[in-house]
């Protein structure tokens, strides 16, 4: 009994209390647990396993037949993908598709949030899920739509004679399918930074005499530069890991959009169809280092746009 | 070129009967101490993994049917799911089952070390299958899997298109190639090149009598460019060369079977169980399509391709009682009870045409070969049957496809893409596809020849 008193006593306040404010903490903290769970088993602890598994090779010999010999093969699987070139010209051609991908997409975005920031709170939420709907279509989901859509048959579109399924076409369809699936969420995430303007900034600037075009470039999207950033890289990342479009587009322009067309198809075909899963690491190693050049790039610019 | 997508498909679609022969043995041997304990207490128990959603029905009476095996049966939520779920099992080197229903082709399995030589304990369930379906489990003299066979493929034309032209079906491929230039004349298309499915190619070639791996000692022999295979080149060359084929996706079905629905094409090469969907989604020439054998190299010839890229077999270190087991269960569904419990759907009463055994199995093939055929696509049901019968007992076996499948298929798919687009000719495409492969086989310190 004595030890429950103090137990119950120590949350008001007595000495060997544990702290509200640690007991605040532990309360929001356990929110994040099962994220953090999930973060250490399908991120950390897969990326120290990938050390190891890059640095061995599965190696056969006769006939191939039966299981393969690991040997420890050291720094073979890296320099081997650092010379791979179809693994870099993928490369090159994610990176060409995202020079002109994500400023489309952002700017889009940026329109859609600065148009839905401007009208009513009841028109604004009812745009705000249309144009979220298509993010949270699962990717299945929005394939089939997509066929429907660009199909020489079906398509609602067939009347402009434009065949999207043609292979000169085959980038122009997979943007418009990026586009789509994207926009809802960037245009989110820039809307919920506009939220955050004071009230008062706007008024003083209407009081002024400012237009609303005038409030949106001085004051609103200055305002969404770190939203801008976050999306941008979120944009980044996508492009450089560009796989369901090209994915879907492979059945339809086999000519194209060959088997390593992007990195990431690439890798998802040493592994899992190759079924070199030690070569897949390295590869997936590099890529994740582009990424964080990649990442470091965009903060970097973030940093200099706040100074201006 | 037919309405299979791709060699996967082909397995996967019907043929329930191909991977499913044996959809009954799976109980993981390697558990000594429960063997022991099985041999002395009751049934051997054996565990089986399957996606064949009426699976366990088949399973309930078989149990029921005799005491000296139990099977347990573990549904898989797809092809995709029992190939990921046996491989972590696998690499996890955790209780494997007794028995998996195929999802790799045969010399996958083996390379992998995922498949018993079970050589000495499918003796009993020999007899009752085709030669082609026993050369299908075979390599190196040995057995690795459960026999089976693809459904064989056949043609249907189309008879206002013949009526048209005033020809008779075509027998061979030069008849193809014929009433291919007189269709083209007035826009038509013999056949359909989908750019992403080469199986059709790779049946044609087995037909003209390709076999693009074999094993000399301990070396792989490598040969896309044999005889065979030339003369399949040949003709589908004329075919592209000369403007004779269309080439609509698999992806895009509406557009497809619009335009096999559109009277503009001549032929299609199919397996039965495609009739019933295309017979749903071609209303126009429904009736019109007559039933022909695959079309020959050489008049006279009575060649049936079928490449089976699912074989179903029994884990590695399955231990010989549970072996025994599993064969006792796939012998069971040779006969026609067990066939009827293990592969009629209790709810659309459908059932498969089976495909790959013998006489010994007593099946009522023309019951089961009357089901297959759907009111009113062909233009003479009886003359279908005949062909349907035909292809499901001489469907042709033992065309391996390596070690290296997965990796070289994807490679394949890219060429053959090139090829039907004309950006480069098929024999360069096979060319290229024959030095990947050979390439990917020495990275892997695999002993390789090229022809």
């Amino acid at each position: 009994m004595a030890d429950s008193k103090v137990t119950s006593g120590g949350t008001s306040g007595g000495s060997s209390h544990v702290p509200w404010r640690i007991i605040q903490a532990a309360k929001g903290a356990s929110f994040v647990v099962p994220f953090f769970c999930g973060f250490v088993f399908f991120v950390i602890i897969p990326i120290v396993m990938s050390f190891r598994v890059v640095v061995y090779a599965k190696q056969k010999s006769g006939l191939g037949l039966g299981e393969a010999k690991e040997t420890f093969v050291g720094l073979a699987n890296l320099i081997k993908a650092a010379q791979d070139t179809t693994f870099w010209v993928g490369f090159g051609r994610v990176a060409l598709y995202g020079i002109i991908m994500v400023p489309v997409t952002q700017f889009l975005s940026m329109v859609m949030a600065l148009l839905i920031d401007s009208v009513k709170a009841k028109t604004a939420g009812k745009f705000r899920i249309l144009l979220l709907l298509p993010y949270m279509t699962p990717g299945v989901v929005q394939t089939i739509i997509w066929i429907y859509l660009y199909s020489p048959t079906t398509s609602p579109f067939r009347w402009t004679g434009i065949n999207f399924f043609d292979s000169n076409m085959v980038w122009f369809s997979m943007g418009q399918m990026a586009v789509w699936a994207g926009l809802g969420f960037n245009m989110l995430i820039m809307y919920g930074s506009l939220q955050s303007i004071p009230g008062e900034v706007i008024e003083a600037a209407r009081l002024d005499g400012a237009s609303e075009v005038r409030i949106a470039f001085s004051i609103k999207v200055p305002y969404m530069v770190s939203s801008v950033t976050f999306t941008t890289l979120f944009a980044v990342i996508g492009t450089l890991q560009l796989f369901d479009q090209p994915y879907f587009f492979r059945s339809i322009s086999p000519q194209t959009i060959t088997k390593d067309f992007t990195p990431a198809m690439m890798i998802y075909n040493q592994a899992f169809q190759v079924g070199n899963i030690n070569y897949a690491t390295a590869l997936s190693l590099l890529l994740a280092l582009v990424l964080c050049i990649a990442s470091i790039g965009v903060y970097a610019l973030q940093g200099k746009v706040n100074k201006v | 070129m037919k309405p299979m997508k791709s060699i996967k498909r082909i397995a996967a679609g019907v043929v329930a009967v191909a991977t499913m022969t044996g959809m009954a043995a799976c109980g993981s041997s390697s558990d000594s101490g429960s063997d022991t304990a099985t041999k002395s207490s009751g049934p051997v128990e054996i565990e089986v993994w399957s996606w064949d959603k009426n699976g366990q029905n088949g399973v309930d009476a078989f149990n029921k049917s005799q005491n000296e095996v139990k099977v347990k049966f573990v549904l898989q939520a797809s092809n995709t799911a029992i190939q990921q779920n046996f491989r972590n099992a696998f690499e996890a080197k955790s209780k494997l089952p007794d028995y998996v229903q195929g999802f790799a082709p045969l010399t996958t399995n083996v390379a992998n070390g995922w498949a018993e030589d079970i050589t000495d304990t499918i003796k009993p369930i020999l007899p009752y299958y085709t030669d082609g379906a026993k050369k299908n489990v075979e390599l190196d003299g040995k057995y690795y899997g459960l026999p089976g066979v693809a459904a064989g493929t056949f043609g249907v034309v189309n008879t206002d298109v013949l009526a048209k032209y005033g020809v008779d079906a075509p027998k061979t491929w030069d008849d193809v190639l014929a009433l291919g230039e007189k269709m083209k004349a007035d826009g038509g298309t013999v056949m359909n090149l989908a750019g992403e499915d080469p199986s059709g190619f790779m049946q044609m070639a087995e037909a003209a009598g390709a076999q693009w791996f074999s094993t000399k000692g301990d070396s792989w022999v490598v040969d896309l460019q044999d005889e065979g295979t030339q003369k399949a080149i040949d003709v589908i060359q004329q075919l592209i060369d000369g403007d004779m084929v269309s080439n609509q996706t698999y992806q895009d079905r509406p557009a497809l079977y619009n335009y096999f629905d559109s009277g503009k094409l001549g032929l299609l090469t199919m397996a039965y169980w495609s009739s019933t969907g295309y017979k749903t989604n071609m209303p126009n020439t429904s009736g019109k399509w007559e039933a022909i054998p695959f079309p020959q190299f050489s008049e006279g010839e009575t060649k049936i391709p079928g490449i089976l890229s699912q074989v179903a077999f029994i884990p590695k270190g399955t231990s010989k009682e549970h072996q025994e087991a599993v064969m006792k269960w796939v012998k069971w569904q040779c006969t026609p009870e067990g066939y009827e419990a293990t592969f009629r759907d209790p709810e659309t009463k459908s059932i498969g045409v089976p495909a790959g055994y013998t006489d010994k199995t007593n099946f009522d093939m023309d019951k089961y070969v009357d089901e297959s055929v759907p009111d009113n696509f062909y233009s003479n049901d009886d003359e279908a049957k005949k062909i349907i019968l035909d292809a499901s007992q001489n469907v042709m076996g033992g065309f391996d496809l390596g070690p290296d499948y997965d990796a070289w298929f994807p490679e394949l798919q890219d060429q053959w893409g090139k090829a039907v687009a004309k950006q480069i000719t098929l024999k360069e495409a096979i060319a290229n596809v024959q030095k990947f492969i050979v390439s990917d086989l020495k990275s892997k310190g695999i002993n390789v020849k090229e022809a």
